[in-house]
């Protein structure tokens, strides 16, 4: 069985991506027809975002989602916040809460996760995270270089799993230290959250071995995701470990294949290409892996799908990642099934807007999840 | 002077379901201290107490996950959360936090108890300095012993709202240094007012209420300071309104001794400071 996560925004949504322009949530100036929070009576009714949050979370749980990642940037609401505030309004949906290790404590994040755990019945799940770098790291007060991040990052895990045990843990690290370290009895008997671990670095693929139960990639041309699943297996390997794999995929999925690239076209005929070129200022392997998969001059829209419905422009038209898919129904799972037939284990699926989406994707990409897919897909 | 309710969450009852040998039991397995959370919660509300303190204890129940919680369960209660040394830095508690005053129209406070630290208060002065700063400012820019931010400070729609105020739990003179310079308002664990500081804030005082509820003696209620009858806890709490802004109320994990103050103490407070 394959795990499919839906992504909650944490920084309001877009009301389609044929226009970048945010509607939901008062991360742009609230106007007559933005939903969440509710415009009435021509004033803001002070919902807050939260309840589109909510909103998009039972969406995703009644939809077939198995739940939701929650991201974590300087500008959006915080995950563990917007998790716990909602665990009580589902009764399914796991919350994959992103966040950087460089930030919490392990002990305190295990005193927190745990609490969750109990109170949601374990559907609390980490998203971990090491950072981008540049200037965003330094906002969070984060100095840190690049591969001693990920070497804080495999601290903290060790430690964090230390602590999650009833007989008080002590140690001394170099990011760390733990003194007398323990969870109540009720709170370690909980679930430790499945780890979802982010990084394309060789440094990341060595934080993530002996801790990740998930490796998780953005999508990728189908060679370049193959060898870096490749390089996590070997590297796991030798710890004695088997990763399983992730990939966060953007979906643009309707009945015909024209009418997806109707959609992605109209959104791409307004953006400014200089685009392609940003996010420079970080030292984020990811980022610089994603421009990498595109040749030449960008003219059309079709000029950035490196392979059949694998297109490379999502970040024109939303923020995150670049690679996602775009095409029918049938066409757009039978490349999922694809991922599936070569050793992908969980999918973050995303949408524009997400609400609507959720409700689409579940009714008519996750059914045609199967076992048999085509041969040749990924070809 | 108005209640508050303090809670510790390292209690005992229920954490672990007890065996009822002769009775058909299906109670989760693990139902223990959320229940309790939200009973002392729906408590508060019912007899009119509109804060509720939650203390960040290693036996208990982390407050960073109880107060979401709470401020998501509640309406028009505030919740004050135990920020503790072990726990996120400053840039990452003031973005929780601006995050939990968004979803909750502004019911956050925050609460320092220098225990919670090993009594370092440098390091808490610094923590408070740098959540406040990247609160308030952007960009912000801190170079300290403790901690260090560049180009920081939350953006709208983060920004902007009220910063949760702080209280400083205040035993001793350091203390009180700490409180004079960081707190808007300060908490202490006397109930003899000779004893409490005069920082010109607003203060709140801790009793302890724990009358067995097997006792016969279901019309007494007592405190860690006070023993007596209804009348004679009144008696004995009503003048601290004189100096408290607050009493806090602690019930441990004996719930019902909030509805117990609510119908026969609170009333009997009220008519001896209002006549």
């Amino acid at each position: 069985m394959v795990d499919v996560y839906w992504r909650i925004g944490m920084h309001g949504d877009q009301s389609t991506l044929r226009r970048r322009a945010e509607t939901r949530g008062d991360w742009a100036p609230l106007a007559p027809g933005h939903l969440a929070p509710g415009w009435g009576d021509g004033h803001g009714d002070g919902r807050p975002y939260l309840e589109h949050m909510a909103d998009v979370a039972r969406a995703a749980e009644i939809s077939g989602f198995v739940g939701g990642l929650m991201p974590s940037f300087p500008f959006t609401d915080d995950p563990f916040a917007a998790a716990a505030s909602l665990v009580e309004e589902t009764r399914t949906f796991r919350f994959m809460v992103a966040f950087q290790p460089g930030f919490v404590h392990p002990w305190g994040a295990a005193r927190l996760s745990a609490a969750l755990q109990q109170l949601s019945g374990g559907r609390l799940v980490y998203n971990v995270i090491t950072g981008g770098g540049g200037p965003a790291q330094r906002w969070w007060g984060d100095e840190v270089e690049h591969d001693r991040r990920y070497a804080r990052t495999a601290e903290f895990l060790d430690l964090l799993r230390r602590s999650w045990a009833p007989r008080p843990q002590s140690a001394d690290g170099e990011f760390y230290r733990l003194a007398d370290a323990y969870l109540p009895t009720d709170l370690a008997d909980q679930p430790f959250p499945e780890i979802y671990f982010s990084g394309s670095s060789p440094a990341a693929i060595a934080a993530a071995g002996p801790f990740a139960d998930y490796y998780l990639s953005w999508l990728e041309p189908h060679t370049a995701l193959t060898e870096k699943f490749t390089a996590v297996r070997a590297a796991s390997q030798a710890l004695g470990r088997t990763p399983r794999f992730a990939v966060r995929i953007d979906i643009v999925s309707r009945d015909t294949e024209a009418e997806a690239w109707e959609v992605v076209r109209d959104g791409f005929s307004g953006v400014d290409l200089t685009a392609l070129a940003e996010g420079r200022d970080g030292d984020s392997v990811g980022v610089a892996r994603a421009r990498s998969f595109i040749d030449g001059p960008v003219r059309d829209v079709r000029d950035l799908e490196v392979e059949p419905h694998v297109w490379g422009g999502f970040s024109l038209l939303r923020g995150g990642p670049s690679f996602g898919l775009v095409g029918s129904h049938e066409q757009v799972a039978e490349r999922l099934n694809g991922l599936v037939d070569a050793g992908v284990d969980a999918f973050i699926l995303a949408g524009v807007p997400h609400l609507e989406e959720a409700f689409r994707v579940g009714d008519f990409v996750l059914p045609r999840l199967t076992h048999h897919s085509p041969q040749g897909a990924l070809s | 002077m108005s209640e508050r309710l303090v809670l510790d969450t390292s209690w005992k009852r229920w954490r672990h379901r007890t065996d009822l040998p002769r009775v058909r039991d299906e109670r989760p397995r693990d139902i223990g201290a959320w229940e309790l959370v939200a009973h002392a919660r729906r408590a508060a509300e019912a007899v009119g107490i509109e804060e509720i303190v939650v203390l960040d204890t290693a036996d208990g129940l982390s407050a960073l996950a109880v107060v979401p919680v709470g401020l998501r369960a509640t309406q028009r209660t505030r919740w004050t959360v135990e920020l503790t040394q072990d726990v996120a830095t400053p840039v990452y508690t003031a973005k929780l936090s601006a995050s939990l005053q968004r979803f909750s129209a502004g019911r956050l406070a925050w609460r320092i108890d220098p225990r919670g630290w090993r009594g370092r208060h440098d390091v808490i002065e610094e923590f408070v300095t740098v959540a406040r700063g990247v609160w308030r400012e952007r960009p912000y820019d801190f170079s300290g012993e403790h901690f260090r931010v560049q180009g920081g400070g939350l953006d709208s729609p983060l920004s902007g709202r009220p910063l949760p105020p702080l209280e400083i739990v205040v035993r001793d003179e350091d203390d009180a240094l700490l409180a004079s310079r960081v707190a808007d308002r300060i908490a202490v664990e006397t109930l003899d007012p000779d004893s409490w500081p005069d920082l010109g804030l607003p203060l709140a005082a801790r009793v302890s209420l724990a009358s067995a509820a097997t006792s016969t003696e279901v019309e007494r209620l007592s405190t860690a300071e006070v023993v007596g009858t209804y009348d004679a806890v009144a008696g004995r709490l009503a003048p601290l309104s004189e100096r408290a802004t607050w009493l806090d109320l602690d019930v441990g994990d004996r719930v019902e001794e909030i509805y117990r103050w609510g119908e026969h103490v609170a009333p009997r407070i009220g008519a001896l400071i209002h006549g």
